[in-house]
């Protein structure tokens, strides 16, 4: 599946092509896909949210892409946290792909955030057969 | 301790201006040579005249000689004619006698043998009469032959044709073949009838050099017949008929220069003519045997007179050194004194006053042990110097010299040795050389004592003379101590000033030394314009910076001391090398020309940042692998030049073990060599040592290249990274942690740490940052975050994360639990401590036992 529309929202590579966070958005059917590179913390956070709340625009789906993302704390945690429970008002879908064995998908763990969040293995699994 | 000896290799002063006493010296010395030379030339001209005369006798000797030939041979011509006279009037005695006149052959015969017994001396080759047929009728010896006809023989033939004597010439005896001269007389009969011819034989072998019958007195003598046969030589014919020629004609002289008779040149030919007709006497004999005692005179005059000039000349020589060596004694006095003078006007130190004294002292008297006591600092420094250097060493061995050092402190003194107990000993141990002490004082400052010099001399008194140049010795020492105590006193101060300027200490802390120096070139006398700063941030980066204001004296200081400060006011500020020096450039002048390198340590990172304008690169030793990096690629011209935007930085990893060395150009610089190598030098002698430190490396560097002679700051820092612990203290902002994160992690790495362990530590501590962030923004401003980890040798690792605020009870429970949580889950200890002051997070977590992440039922749903 290839994504329709991607376009960066937000990108803060290093001048050696590192990337420190990166944020592209793309629709694919109804739903938003955020796919997020690099290091989602306090300072980074906001930008997550702004980009969930910028891409919505009717879908039914929202997807948060965190397989190349390479940290992930607590406060990255609340900002999922809330989205999930502002768009559950509004009646969209929410999940999050965190590939397991690697220490970010343990912070879901830890946090007991796997369920309540949908985290899944890949995007196809959350976009699944109703996608 | 600080670099103390600022004045090593200062060029000795080089002293060949001929100073006025010098060119008087050289006045009296070509003086001395024309009177030399004017000597020599009379001397030369005697002897020319002496030659002269020589010659001259040599040549009358020699006519005196030529003189002497012609005497001979008229000797040795009168006694050849009287010979012959002799034999004739014999001959003749004979002829007349009346055995003769009678005609009676055997009477005649038994007459010769009486009258001319065989061996007679009279005519050696017998007498015989011949009749006038020409055959002999008797004969003194008539049995040794049968009867000869002698009718064909001219002496025969002449005298029956003449009726007179006749000398025949050289002949060969009929009977024997014997050369022979014939004497022939005419015999007459008692009528008066010319009857035959006596004749007498003179055997030409027993003439003339056995001297028995013709006794010519010389070897030399030759007696020519008329048919030019050399009748004393066997008839040997003349060689030389031209020169026989010439004497027939000239009949008597002398040729002084003609070929011999033999044909041979240079000869003597003294000659005179015979009265036996056509005969010539002559006396012929090379030159060089006639001048011969001409000669040897002449031998014996030059001789006399070569010795006698050499005996003149050898006494002007030996009078002329004894003149040379008393001059040149005054002269080295002399020159010592001016030599002193210029020694003493570079002397900067009392110690070098005495240096100077002394060597100027053996110099001025050869014959003395110098002692010099120089006052300082309540103490005497005594030492002693002599071209005697068995004396001196006499002298050093034995207790003496500080008490003679201490003699004469008041007054000129003379202290005979043998007098004095306690220097007698002096005098017996040097043979009895030495034998007085004589001692001028020198006065210091207000006419206190500062010292004396003092003579241990052969010479019983010293010259008034002597005394002078011992007392101008003494003044210009004084004068000399008075600049090098003020000069010490400069220095003193210009190094105060210059340490002032320089931080008083470098931060050092565990696994990084620093140690900074700086060491001033010249004369040490003014302030330089280099200078060293090392500035550790709270952030755990260490700035260094090494700098150089070109010029000397307060100007440089002051923009030295200024762009120091100003360096470690923006190295507070800031992190990037590049930046802190864009930065200076606004705070410094176009005018000043400023050279400068900055280098940024991250112990945790590991990185090397740094930046240079118009410096020489620092060196990067990485003390695992041995190699030694120039960081030169970031360079820019120096301020003064440079515009923000030509400033570069570079930024290289830095070893786990690593020498990061900062110098001046004065360190490599010397005039004439190449700068290039000596980097290369620096960098082998950093490599080489262990743990360099900046005095090794300006003596290694001054060993190989020469001392510097500019001023030289130095900053080494040796670092190891494992032995860092991890301090950090940084604004209390959220965008901050992100690389607090990855220093964190890369020092984890450093020591030791897996990957996904120091990932999970660096999320627990990010954690207990995140509460910080959030209790500093309540309390209305940035305040800071300082998180210190260190891992103890058990093997756990404790982080602290302290704050200045306090807890921040407006975030909702559930978003602070997830944060605590996650720190609880994965460390083994978190400890959240809030005081009035802060609050303080300890986390704890054991390296290498089970990662403390299993959800537990008890914590679920929390």
């Amino acid at each position: 599946m290839v994504p329709s529309r991607a376009q960066p929202v937000y990108d803060d590579s290093q001048p050696d092509g590192k990337v420190v966070f990166r944020l592209r958005s793309s629709r694919i059917g109804d739903a938003v896909v955020v796919e997020v590179a690099g290091e989602v913390d306090m300072a980074t956070a906001p930008e997550l949210a702004r980009a969930i709340d910028a891409g919505l625009d009717g879908a039914g789906r929202v997807v948060v892409d965190l397989s190349e993302a390479t940290f992930l704390d607590s406060s990255a945690l609340n900002t999922l946290v809330h989205c999930q429970r502002g768009l559950a008002e509004e009646g969209v879908a929410f999940s999050v792909v965190s590939p397991s064995g690697r220490v970010l998908r343990k912070v879901f763990e830890i946090t007991r955030l796997t369920e309540p969040l949908s985290v899944v293995e890949s995007v196809e699994e959350a976009l699944g057969p109703d996608g | 301790m600080r670099w103390i000896d600022l004045r090593r290799g200062r060029p000795p002063t080089d002293a060949r201006a001929p100073a006025p006493i010098d060119v008087l010296q050289q006045g009296s010395e070509s003086s001395r040579r024309r009177l030399l030379a004017g000597a020599a030339v009379a001397v030369v001209l005697l002897a020319a005249i002496a030659v002269a005369l020589a010659w001259r006798q040599y040549n009358d000797a020699k006519s005196q000689a030529i003189d002497d030939q012609r005497a001979r041979v008229a000797t040795a011509g009168a006694i050849v004619d009287t010979f012959f006279a002799g034999e004739f009037g014999t001959l003749d005695a004979i002829a007349n006698a009346p055995s003769i006149v009678g005609g009676s052959v055997p009477v005649m015969t038994s007459y010769f043998r009486r009258a001319d017994p065989p061996g007679s001396v009279l005519f050696t080759g017998g007498i015989a009469w011949i009749d006038r047929s020409g055959a002999i009728q008797a004969s003194s010896n008539p049995s040794r032959n049968p009867r000869v006809k002698v009718a064909d023989r001219q002496y025969f033939r002449q005298v029956l044709a003449t009726r007179a004597p006749y000398v025949s010439a050289g002949l060969f005896d009929r009977r024997t073949g014997r050369p022979a001269v014939v004497v022939a007389v005419p015999t007459f009969d008692a009528k008066g009838v010319l009857s035959g011819v006596l004749v007498g034989s003179i055997l030409l072998s027993s003439v003339g050099r056995d001297g028995r019958s013709l006794a010519l007195g010389s070897p030399d003598v030759k007696v020519i017949d008329r048919r030019g046969q050399l009748l004393l030589e066997g008839l040997e014919p003349v060689r030389n008929p031209e020169l026989l020629r010439q004497v027939r004609k000239l009949g008597a002289g002398v040729l002084p220069s003609s070929k011999g008779f033999d044909g041979g040149n240079g000869h003597v030919v003294a000659f005179t003519s015979s009265k036996v007709p056509g005969w010539v006497t002559a006396i012929d004999r090379p030159r060089s045997s006639v001048f011969a005692a001409a000669r040897r005179a002449l031998m014996l005059e030059l001789g006399s007179v070569l010795a006698g000039v050499l005996l003149v000349l050898g006494v002007l020589v030996y009078v002329t050194r004894r003149v040379r060596r008393t001059t040149e004694t005054q002269n080295e006095r002399a020159r010592s004194w001016t030599g002193l003078t210029r020694a003493l006007a570079s002397a900067n130190t009392p110690a070098e006053v005495g240096d100077a004294l002394l060597a100027s002292l053996s110099l001025a008297f050869t014959n003395a042990v110098a002692i010099v006591g120089i006052e300082d600092g309540g103490l005497m420094e005594v030492k002693a110097a002599s071209r005697m250097l068995r004396a001196r060493r006499v002298v050093e061995s034995t207790p003496t010299l500080e008490l003679a050092a201490g003699l004469g402190r008041e007054r000129p003194t003379t202290i005979p040795l043998d007098r004095q107990p306690d220097l007698r000993d002096l005098h017996t141990r040097t043979g009895r050389g030495l034998r007085a002490l004589h001692a001028v004082p020198i006065s210091g400052p207000g006419g206190m004592p500062a010292g004396t010099i003092t003579l241990l001399s052969t010479a019983a008194r010293l010259e008034p003379s002597e005394w002078d140049l011992l007392r101008s010795f003494a003044d210009q020492a004084t004068h000399a101590l008075e600049r090098a105590w003020l000069f010490v006193h400069e220095h003193e101060l210009a190094l105060r000033l210059q340490r002032s300027l320089l931080p008083e200490y470098l931060p050092s802390r565990e696994g990084a030394s620093l140690a900074g120096r700086y060491l001033a070139g010249g004369d040490g006398v003014e302030v330089g314009g280099d200078w060293y700063a090392a500035v550790p941030r709270p952030d755990g980066i260490i700035h260094l910076c090494v700098g150089d204001v070109s010029g000397r004296g307060i100007g440089a200081a002051t923009v030295m001391s200024r762009q120091r400060h100003t360096f470690e006011v923006y190295a507070h500020d800031l992190r990037s090398p590049a930046e802190i020096v864009r930065r200076m450039l606004r705070h410094a002048d176009d005018a000043e020309m400023i050279t400068i390198a900055v280098v940024s340590i991250d112990p945790y990172a590991g990185e090397v940042t740094y930046s240079c304008l118009g410096h020489p690169p620092p060196l990067l030793h990485d003390r695992e692998t041995g190699e030694v990096v120039r960081l030169d690629g970031a360079s820019a011209p120096p301020m003064g030049v440079a515009v923000p935007g030509d400033v570069l930085e570079a930024t290289l990893p830095l070893p786990a073990d690593a020498t990061v060395v900062l110098y001046t150009d004065g360190l490599i610089e010397r005039r004439g060599k190449n700068i290039d190598l000596a980097i290369d030098l620096l960098a082998r002698l950093v490599a080489l040592q262990p743990s360099p430190t900046p005095e090794a490396l300006v003596a290694g560097v001054g060993d190989t290249i020469g001392h510097p002679d500019d001023d030289v700051a130095l900053l080494v820092l040796v670092i190891q990274r494992a032995r860092v612990s991890f301090d950090v203290e940084i604004p209390a902002e959220a965008q901050r942690l992100r690389r607090l994160r990855h220093r964190l992690h890369a020092w984890l790495a450093a020591h030791g740490v897996g990957f996904d362990d120091a990932a999970e530590i660096v999320l627990a501590v990010s954690e207990a940052c995140n509460n910080a962030v959030e209790h500093a923004y309540a309390d209305g401003g940035p305040g800071s975050i300082r998180v210190a980890v260190s891992i103890a040798e058990s093997g756990t690792l404790r982080v602290v994360v302290e704050d200045g605020g306090t807890w921040r009870d407006a975030v909702p429970d559930d978003e602070r639990g997830r944060g605590i949580l996650l720190m609880e889950e994965l460390m083994h200890s978190t400890d959240i401590e809030t005081g009035l002051t802060g609050t303080r997070v300890t986390l704890e977590r054991r390296l290498g036992a089970d990662p403390p992440l299993a959800p537990e039922p008890a914590t679920a749903g929390s």
